[in-house]
């Protein structure tokens, strides 16, 4: 090989390296919640066009969803009611678990700073995988509030008896260092 | 020969690239104070020759007061006899209101932790410093007379005068004075090094005050001396008033400290020469405790000795909430807070106190609790401080879960408020772990709002913190009837 011909391939190597090494720190990189299934069980499969048009536009549920926030000085649960719009029950925990991020002055959403990764739903268990920022860590009120605020909001629903709470596609023992998780926690 | 550099070029790229992204720089420093190794979540870096810490590790280690003001990112550290501030990214500092520059890397932030110099930052609070270089170790020696913040010296000694300060041709140094006060132990410094000698409530004769120069201190430069380059005095502080000597010695330079009538005398001579003295051991090194929770010790049943379980909340990857007015996070209060109240309550023979953790580890809950039950502990407590969105929220909140420790909780809750000195939100029932697992009557205590910028200042003041242990060891007194 000429001497020409190999600088060019190690560089071309250096730099294929630098590029991949890029990538190595992301700590987010998890292959974490189950593949989304296109049809989950259970969903309302009335089509009333019964057409073989390839991309049929499906019906558009609503419902009158529950989310529990806490006041303002961190005593009790708020409820507050959202109307969501969804087309899989899927898409109904993606949306009630982003309902349940939104503060609304001057109750407070122990979630709104929680990063959702992923939220996926299969044979009942509502698995959700987050990555929490060490500044939205809690004291033990906020944690306790925190798993009961998400279960008091998932478990509304018939189709979900059970949530699997990861963090950055583990299971571990506590989220925040006061309470200890279940896996999965189960619907009482 | 080209081809053989190029190549050569490519390859070190190659590691570079390897470097930086695998982190396979060389390790960090390790730090030791007084013997014992210090744990940060945040390692000690090295630049431009110098060694940064997290500043919470001069704090909490050295017990030293640390303010952050986060709009002029400044950051004040003080003892009882100096205070020095800093500013990230400035080399320009302030001792006792007094500007200096500083020749070495200055303050900067990293991952939300502050890191000082720490050379610098310890010289100027009295620490003395050893560089293993080839083990890559910082060695801190606190001054063994000095009694630990907090604890202040009752009266005040009229102020002595230094008079004179010369040498002779053996080298020797003479400090005459009029009732200067017996200096603190001598330091000896590295890089350069020097001796540093500290007279406590002293000053100097307006005659040889006039001889200190602009830049604070009075040099005597000495030649042909392979002992030293040069001396030099300073007042070095004001309030209290300390003057200051140092010497820049010789490498194979040692010395003998006398105190004769109105005189001090620094003796000079080669390191061989010095004769053994008694050494008073002021740090004996301890010996090297395991990081994981203390075996159990056969536990005595007698129930004349109580066994008492101090939980540190988090640690290590898992540091707690985040004071945003502070820079600093849970962990280290927790961990000071529970050091402070073992001590306090060993006071007394009749408690045997067991840590969770001693350091900034981390342990899971369940581990937490299997500790508690092993030692067979008579009563458990964990340490921790709060959190919320809304910065408004402050105050003291003392959880119990278990019926056993109703009584417990209501006790010591009227202590720690008494110690915090805060708003009072009061005894409630949770399932937190620690007080939900253990057997024996257990409390979770939150000690104030790190999200309010008051409660915060309050947790970490070492005032606060000395005070909350006092009360604390007093609450346990009063719950097991003790007088």
């Amino acid at each position: 090989m000429k001497a020409g011909k190999l600088r060019v391939i190690l560089g071309v190597a250096a730099c294929t390296l630098l590029l991949a090494g890029c990538g190595v720190n992301e700590p987010g990189n998890v292959a974490g919640g189950s593949v989304v299934s296109p049809s989950p069980s259970g969903a309302p499969s009335e089509s009333p066009l019964p057409t073989a048009s390839p991309a049929p536009t499906p019906e558009l549920l609503s419902q009158e969803v529950s989310v529990y926030l806490t006041d303002e000085q961190l005593l009790e649960m708020i409820e507050r009611k959202v109307t969501i719009e969804f087309g899989s029950e899927e898409e109904l925990l993606n949306k009630t678990i982003e309902a349940l991020q939104e503060n609304e002055e001057p109750n407070q959403s122990l979630w709104n700073g929680i990063e959702i990764l992923s939220a996926t739903i299969n044979e009942g268990i509502a698995t959700i995988d987050i990555k929490i920022p060490d500044e939205s860590r809690l004291g033990a009120p906020g944690e306790m509030m925190l798993i009961d605020s998400l279960k008091k909001t998932l478990f509304q629903f018939e189709f979900i008896d059970g949530i699997q709470l990861l963090v950055q596609g583990e299971q571990v023992e506590s989220l925040m260092g006061h309470v200890d998780l279940e896996h999965p926690l189960k619907k009482d | 020969m080209k081809k053989f550099v190029s190549i050569l070029l490519l390859m070190s790229l190659l590691f570079t690239l390897f470097a930086s992204v695998g982190h396979a720089a060389s390790t960090p420093p390790k730090l030791f104070l007084n013997g014992k190794e210090l744990l940060s979540d945040v390692e000690p870096r090295i630049e431009k020759g110098s060694t940064l810490v997290p500043l919470a590790i001069l704090s909490e280690g050295l017990g030293y007061e640390v303010e952050w003001e986060g709009g002029p990112k400044k950051v004040t550290v003080k003892n009882d006899s100096t205070v020095i501030e800093l500013i990230i990214n400035q080399t320009s500092i302030r001792v006792n209101g007094e500007v200096k520059e500083i020749d070495v890397t200055p303050p900067k932030l990293v991952n939300w932790r502050t890191m000082v110099p720490v050379r610098l930052v310890g010289e100027l609070l009295g620490i003395s410093f050893e560089w293993k270089e080839d083990v890559r170790e910082v060695h801190m020696f606190e001054k063994a007379e000095e009694p630990k913040p907090g604890t202040e010296t009752p009266e005040t000694p009229a102020v002595g005068y230094i008079t004179a300060v010369n040498m002779d041709e053996q080298s020797i140094i003479r400090i005459s004075h009029a009732g200067a006060n017996a200096p603190g132990k001598p330091k000896l410094l590295d890089n350069p090094r020097r001796l540093v000698i500290d007279f406590p409530y002293t000053t100097f004769i307006p005659q040889l005050a006039n001889t200190i120069g602009a830049d604070g201190q009075a040099k005597i430069t000495v030649e042909n001396n392979p002992l030293l380059t040069s001396y030099r005095y300073s007042q070095f502080s004001a309030s209290p008033l300390t003057a200051r000597l140092v010497v820049d010695l010789g490498d194979d330079t040692g010395y003998v400290l006398t105190s004769g009538e109105n005189e001090f005398a620094i003796a000079l001579m080669p390191l061989s020469e010095v004769p053994a003295q008694p050494v008073d051991p002021e740090t004996p090194t301890e010996p090297e405790e395991p990081s994981t929770p203390e075996p159990s010790t056969p536990p005595d049943n007698s129930a004349d000795v109580y066994d008492i379980v101090l939980d540190a909340g988090h640690g290590a990857k898992d540091p707690g909430a985040y004071s945003k007015s502070l820079n600093r996070w849970e962990k280290e209060f927790n961990l000071s807070a529970v050091l402070k109240i073992k001590a306090e309550l060993e006071k007394d023979k009749r408690f045997r106190v067991h840590l969770t953790r001693k350091d900034d580890t981390f342990l899971e809950l369940m581990d937490r609790v299997k500790f508690a039950e092993n030692v067979k502990a008579d009563l458990f407590i964990s340490v921790h401080a709060n959190s919320y969105d809304n910065t408004s929220v402050s105050g003291v909140e003392t959880y119990y879960e278990r019926a056993n420790s109703k009584a417990f909780a209501e006790t010591m809750h009227k202590y720690v408020l008494a110690g915090m000195g805060i708003r009072d939100r009061g005894v409630k029932k949770a399932a937190f772990k620690v007080i939900k697992e253990t057997t024996m009557p257990a409390i979770l205590i939150e000690a104030g709002y790190l999200s309010n910028a008051s409660d915060a200042s309050a947790l970490f003041n070492t005032k606060t913190q000395d005070k909350l242990a006092v009360e604390v060891a007093k609450g346990i007194k009063d719950y097991l009837k003790l007088k």
